[in-house]
């Protein structure tokens, strides 16, 4: 549902009241488990001390979301979002981005750049080989024009310049 | 005088000059584009000021931030697809113009509003700041903490309609700014045994991966933008057209100071003060029938309001350390990474740097407005780069970024996490900003809190033994209070009436 929507005075979709319900019940978890993550073993008193700011930003959290909570609680209303159904491009993209860290240890910035713009473009729908190819090698030189050349910052030495060095 | 030559000397010189001009045109592309806008562009560009002095780092956001809003109001008024949301006040009467065949009138109504009321508002900023900031230097941690918490409490306000969310989201900010190594006691506070986390979770990955991930993830499957008409005349901006608009200077001075008051206020943004600045405008001429038909006055109205925000978002920023808003909070933290603790004394101890801010300002408004006159066609053929290519490359650029910033696999997987929860509050149409917010301010309030009860030996009271700390407190309870109190009104007004009919 819009924000439109939700300002116009209709009832909110309880897929947003799901939402802000969890966030609120992560944050009454993390409140009532604060006292054991969060070392207090410092001399300060409990006002000075590590622990008061959490515990407020928790209250906070869960206060804001005590509303929907209590509107999830109630029967009716719609979870309908935006009917735009599952992102599928934008999920696959997703979980090749989750090879990213692993990618730059092993390839190094410039070939990890080049490869996740050749494979992501063709994940999410251009089918053009020329223009992937194309538009990967610019992103990989401007990366490595701007973080290399022009900024001068150090990456670590990829696993695969170790692997063919030795 | 001498600080202000100073300045000058410093805006103007070469690496400055360059940032200017690469942040502007950058600013103007990510403006231009509808679904990226100033906030992806700044934190994109982020990782790569860490190794720029203050000033010349400053000026690249800061044409980014300006530049952004310089380019919303192309495809606003050639498409009626506002670039950036406040230019979508903008297409009320700029695109019925193009449709007409006015698209050069438009355009430079609203290139003229935007040069205008950036101008304006720079001159208020460069008058206001040190008269708040006298005022200022006499606050305390107390009134820190209650100017803070005024400002907190106008954001979350400002979300009328999802207040509940915004408030979750602040609370979660202010949280995920406690994670790591607490700083005064050097506790360990949510770390979850994982060494990574003992550094927190930094700023840069967090906004990287809310706005740069989460508005490409967004962006891809909106495909917002497909077009292949671009109803221009000529590839520059007609100077005659330029001249002929000036005649509606009363609307763009005032319109210039709506926008810079209401940036000063921190919440309400940019989309508010062009709607305000339009309807006054409307309200004053004497042919308030013509807007929303494709009047240049509406569109001068609308741009020299949006464009003030930024310098009126400096002001409370600069003198007070406290953002009015998502890209000032960006900019608070690039100030914080430098070093460098906005607040009254700023202007004492870094004089030289806040005159060549004012410089800056001053010239990226120049730099925009020369950039979209000369280039005018180049600019406006962006919208037609498509959607998939510019969101996958933004995102592999602002991950590339995150890793150079220090070499931290950790700061992807924080990254990576931001952006997917991002991408969900975006589609669901959250208020993001809270979030980012929360996290920049948290720090700030923390310390003024601890500070204000240290005074007070544990004792919030404190807060209410001093006058300023007693009217912010007030006012934040008017603004908390006002609402709650019409809304009861609204709902009893009916059920007292069904009881009279019963």
């Amino acid at each position: 549902m819009s924000d439109a929507a939700a300002q116009g005075g209709q009832t909110p979709s309880r897929t947003h009241d799901a939402l802000a319900a969890g966030l609120g019940a992560a944050g009454l978890g993390l409140l009532a488990a604060s006292p054991w993550l969060v070392d207090r073993s410092g001399p300060d008193p409990f006002y000075k001390g590590p622990l008061i700011f959490p515990l407020i930003a928790l209250a906070v959290m869960v206060a804001g979301a005590l509303p929907a909570a209590v509107r999830l609680l109630r029967p009716g209303g719609s979870w309908r979002v935006d009917g735009r159904g599952l992102p599928w491009p934008a999920l696959r993209l997703f979980l090749l981005l989750c090879l990213f860290p692993t990618a730059v240890v092993v390839a190094g910035v410039e070939a990890t750049a080049f490869l996740f713009v050749a494979v992501g473009l063709p994940l999410v729908g251009s089918r053009r080989p020329l223009t992937v190819v194309l538009v990967a090698a610019l992103v990989s030189l401007a990366i490595h024009l701007a973080f290399r050349s022009l900024l001068d910052i150090w990456f670590p030495t990829p696993l695969v310049a170790d692997w063919f060095g030795s | 005088m001498d600080l202000l030559f100073s300045g000058f000397l410093a805006a103007f010189a070469p690496a400055n000059l360059v940032a200017l001009v690469i942040g502007t045109a950058l600013g103007i592309v990510v403006g231009v584009l509808p679904g990226l806008g100033p906030m992806v562009g700044m934190v994109v560009l982020l990782p790569f000021t860490f190794s720029l002095p203050p000033d010349v780092a400053l000026s690249l956001l800061l044409g980014v931030f300006c530049g952004g809003y310089f380019g919303g109001a192309v495809p606003a008024v050639l498409l009626r697809t506002p670039g950036v949301p406040s230019s979508i006040v903008t297409s009320f009467d700029g695109f019925p113009l193009t449709e007409r065949g006015e698209a050069q009138t438009a355009l430079s109504a609203a290139l003229v509003g935007s040069l205008g009321g950036g101008l304006i508002s720079v001159v208020i900023l460069v008058a206001l700041a040190p008269l708040l900031s006298r005022v200022a230097a006499s606050f305390g941690p107390p009134e820190y903490f209650a100017a803070a918490l005024f400002g907190i409490l106008l954001v979350a306000v400002s979300f009328r309609g999802q207040l509940g969310r915004a408030v979750v989201l602040i609370g979660l900010g202010l949280w995920l700014s406690t994670v790591g190594i607490d700083g005064p006691t050097l506790s360990l506070r949510y770390t979850f045994g994982l060494w990574d986390m003992q550094n927190g979770l930094d700023l840069v990955p967090l906004v990287l991966g809310l706005f740069g991930i989460g508005q490409s993830l967004l962006l891809l499957e909106q495909g917002i933008l497909k077009t292949d008409r671009l109803n221009l005349t000529r590839g520059t901006l007609d100077l005659s057209k330029i001249v002929g608009v000036l005649r509606w200077w009363r609307t763009l001075v005032r319109s210039g100071v709506i926008g810079t008051v209401i940036g000063l206020l921190p919440g309400p943004g940019s989309v508010l003060a062009s709607f305000v600045a339009y309807d006054v405008a409307r309200r004053r001429s004497p042919t308030p029938e013509a807007f929303g038909k494709g009047t240049p006055e509406g569109c001068i109205a609308a741009e020299a309001a949006n464009n003030a925000v930024p310098a009126g978002a400096l002001i409370p920023l600069l003198t007070l350390g406290i953002p009015g808003e998502a890209l000032s909070a960006l900019l608070l933290g690039v100030f914080t990474l430098n070093g460098i603790y906005p607040g009254p004394l700023l202007l004492i101890k870094e004089p030289v740097l806040i005159s060549t801010l004012y410089w800056s300002m001053l010239l990226i408004n120049v730099v925009a407005f020369v950039l979209l006159a000369v280039w005018l066609r180049p600019f406006a053929l962006i919208v037609k780069v498509p959607h998939r290519i510019l969101a996958v490359c933004v995102i592999v650029v602002s991950l590339v970024g995150i890793y150079a910033v220090n070499t931290r696999l950790f700061d992807c997987g924080v990254a990576l996490a931001a952006g997917a929860f991002g991408y969900l509050l975006l589609r669901l149409g959250w208020p993001v900003v809270a979030l980012v917010m929360g996290i920049v301010m948290g720090p700030i309030v923390e310390n003024r809190l601890r500070e204000t009860l240290s005074l007070g030996d544990g004792s919030p009271m404190i807060l209410l033994e001093r006058p300023i700390t007693v009217g912010l407190l007030a006012l934040s309870v008017l603004l908390i209070g006002l609402p709650l109190w019409r809304r009861w009104r609204a709902a009893r007004v009916p059920a007292l009436a069904a009881g009279a009919k019963g």
